[in-house]
């Protein structure tokens, strides 16, 4: 029986205009959150959803257990077919609502990251690291790039050919040095590109690339001549380049569906014409990608968050302790609503950054930092909730708190990102 | 146990991690190569940890508790699955050979045939139909298993295993945190980046010195209960169950983001520790429902 002290039944005592000012709506946080998204974000993110529920879900599972028994390719023609992944330009080039583009750049994509990667963030990293490959085109402000290569391959992708792109800067020697400017300035780029006629041969290895194994397309950074890292250039190359092969595709604690792949490059002649953005501007480029991508994986956090904390209220409805359902006891409650209050407040700072026209470097960071450590509390949480169901992987919970914790590393380190936020606010915050 | 007996047997401890259970982590494999684990087993008789007096949870060896931690802590150092084993098949001694179960998990290195439901002052021997968790976050040596209890047996009386179960599970928590912070410290002073090792960087600093300071804390706090095993409360136990599984994770998890992407990835035997670590927190009870027994427990009389 519900208590006249309710809120619902309390608000019933009020006049009119007091009614009008109390709001005891039965709406999920998804549901009040979609309304306050502008025309068109709303629709768009019921599309992605309904996408995830539809087609990521449910190969969730399996793709963790054995990431070889899922066709990414498959899947990523199901979404370009949907013209998910072509969004960073807008119609005629690519599929992007040229008004959401116009209102924020940033907001689809992290609608697109957190329904995705709260069905499965393997499986989203794999689509999403298709978007961080192709940014590279757009972010050099090169027409060149974005009305020769970007529309080239979107074309491509719009008609069903599975052209996946990947984003390679990560090398052996220099992982955090790739990510920041005080590392960067003391390390030396294995991967280096040597000036010949028409173009350049590169040479060195590449790790950890998300896509590395499935990708065509690859945009990839090697500093020049005997140049170091302020000397990187970004390149686009395709998997047809002769001595361009994978090496080890990495087995991941989590995010298993998406592969991290060695690229090995051996006198790869790459023409001129696949310069990316000026000779030597590579570094800029570089950076300002992770301009953009780190507030996405900011939003990839926060979709793991709450696809464990859906999964973690799912279980509580259905066990059963002592003949009564778990989510009937009050600590339990508590404790989900502790976990419902992280994700509100990642989703506020996600939606807050993509406010922003021009994404900035401490923006970015800081969104990463707080959603990926705070996905990790809230997945922790689920699993120490669930108890030894927590551990089980049939309940997904403990795969969600596998694929959190690389979003504590990935798009540089949260050690590496605190220190872009020092950078990116020194003068104007720090004032050193 | 005279300090230089005690010396040998740590060295023997020492040397069967270091010879039998590190070689199966070497080679491929999510848990490394769980074929060797029943010869693991068997060497593990034969240099005498489960012997009856001077074993793991031995009679003699209950004499000086402590002991106890510094065998699973070793153990644990090298891998937490095997010295979950270890420890499970050594705890039979306490329970007339039955498989410990703690709120109706059982960890074992086979199929239990009776097991040992514990309580803080006794235990009870039943038949239960078990259930197999797998697949599973971690501790992929032995096996965990749900169990339904069909008929009870005798009660034995003590509070023995019950403590021994929880504070030797505390005790590879540490142990694991403890291998994964002193790998951490050596990755740190060879991988150069910035023009430097990384040690010198004062996020790694931090980084490594909350893992430190994590682990001594549970480790000096777990010694406490063990150099007063026979007068521990159910509290103190609880306390250490409670606190000591969730700052182990904590504790592996900075260790383990020191390495970087390295550390996600199935070879460097990072991920594995924290896998391991997640799963030891997941044994029941919760964190969460032990801190409310504690605080019914207590009533209005802490301390």
């Amino acid at each position: 029986m519900v208590s006249n002290l309710s809120p619902v039944k309390a608000r019933e005592r009020l006049n009119l205009i007091g009614r009008l000012l109390y709001d005891v709506r039965p709406l999920t946080l998804w549901e009040r959150d979609t309304k306050t998204l502008p025309w068109p974000f709303a629709k768009l993110r019921k599309r992605y959803r309904d996408f995830a529920q539809k087609v990521i879900a449910p190969l969730a599972l399996q793709g963790d257990l054995d990431p070889s028994s899922i066709d990414i390719k498959e899947i990523f023609v199901k979404s370009a077919l949907e013209g998910f992944q072509t969004e960073l330009m807008p119609y005629p080039i690519g599929t992007g609502h040229p008004i959401a583009l116009a209102r924020s750049f940033l907001l689809g994509p992290m609608l697109k990251a957190e329904e995705f990667c709260s069905a499965c963030a393997g499986i989203g990293l794999a689509l999403l690291a298709h978007d961080l490959g192709m940014a590279p085109l757009f972010i050099s402000g090169s027409p060149k790039a974005i009305l020769g290569w970007m529309r080239k391959i979107y074309k491509n992708i719009k008609r069903g050919e599975p052209e996946i792109a990947a984003f390679a800067i990560t090398e052996p020697q220099a992982g955090s040095d790739a990510e920041e400017t005080e590392g960067a300035e003391k390390a030396h780029s294995g991967c280096r590109a040597r000036r010949v006629k028409g173009g350049w041969l590169i040479n060195g290895r590449k790790v950890f690339i998300s896509n590395g194994k499935v990708a065509k397309w690859i945009t990839l950074f090697a500093a020049v001549e005997d140049g170091k890292m302020e000397s990187w250039t970004c390149f686009l190359l395709d998997k047809s380049m002769k001595g361009l092969s994978t090496g080890r595709s990495e087995i991941k604690m989590g995010q298993r569906a998406a592969d991290a792949t060695e690229l090995i490059l051996e006198d790869v002649f790459v023409p001129d014409e696949r310069v990316i953005g000026p000779v030597k501007a590579g570094w800029a480029i570089n950076r300002n990608v992770l301009n953009y991508s780190r507030p996405v994986v900011g939003a990839i956090a926060l979709g793991i968050a709450r696809g464990a904390f859906e999964r973690a209220l799912q279980f509580c409805h259905e066990a059963r302790l002592n003949n009564k359902r778990l989510i009937e006891y009050r600590e339990v409650q508590m404790e989900l609503a502790s976990m419902l209050t992280k994700i509100q407040a990642m989703r506020a700072l996600v939606w807050h950054t993509a406010k922003y026209t021009i994404p900035f470097q401490s923006a970015g960071s800081i969104a990463k930092v707080f959603c990926s450590d705070t996905a990790w509390e809230v997945c922790n949480q689920a699993m120490a909730l669930m108890e030894d169901h927590g551990f089980l992987h049939v309940h997904g919970v403990e795969k969600a708190a596998r694929d959190a914790r690389l979003t504590q590393i990935y798009e540089g380190t949260n050690q590496i990102n605190l220190l872009a936020i020092v950078e990116g606010q020194l003068n104007a915050e720090f004032r050193i | 146990m005279d300090k230089e007996t005690l010396n040998l047997y740590k060295k023997l401890i020492k040397d069967f991690a270091e010879k039998e259970i590190a070689p199966m982590l070497e080679a491929p494999g999510r848990d490394g190569d769980l074929s060797k684990l029943p010869s693991i087993i068997t060497t593990a008789e034969e240099i005498g940890l489960f012997h009856e007096e001077n074993g793991l949870w031995g009679t003699e060896t209950l004499k000086a508790p402590t002991v106890c931690l510094d065998i699973l802590e070793q153990l644990s150092e090298v891998c937490a699955g095997v010295a979950t084993c270890i420890h499970s098949r050594a705890i039979k001694n306490l329970t007339d050979g039955a498989s410990a179960c703690l709120k109706g998990i059982v960890v074992d290195t086979d199929h239990p045939t009776k097991i040992a439901l514990l309580q803080f002052d006794k235990i009870t021997i039943a038949d239960a139909e078990l259930e197999e968790l797998i697949p599973r976050t971690g501790l992929g040596s032995p096996k965990i298993y749900r169990a339904k209890i069909t008929q009870t047996h005798h009660n034995i009386e003590g509070a023995t295993p019950y403590k021994a179960y929880l504070l030797g599970l505390c005790a590879i928590a540490c142990g694991n945190a403890k291998g994964a912070i002193k790998k951490a410290y050596r990755y740190a002073s060879e991988r150069v980046q910035g023009g430097t090792e990384i040690k010198n960087h004062p996020a790694v600093k931090e980084l490594l010195g909350r893992a430190s300071a994590i682990y001594m804390l549970c480790r000096n706090a777990l010694r406490d209960c063990f150099s007063r095993f026979n007068e521990i409360t159910e509290e103190e136990i609880l306390s250490m169950w409670a606190m000591v599984r969730e700052l182990a994770v904590e504790a592996v998890s900075s260790a383990l983001q020191v390495f970087g992407g390295y550390g996600y990835m199935e070879d460097y035997r990072m991920e594995k520790r924290l896998r391991d670590a997640m799963t030891l927190r997941g044994l029941p009870p919760s964190p969460l429902k032990t801190r409310i027994k504690i605080a019914e427990n207590t009533g209005d009389k802490p301390w």
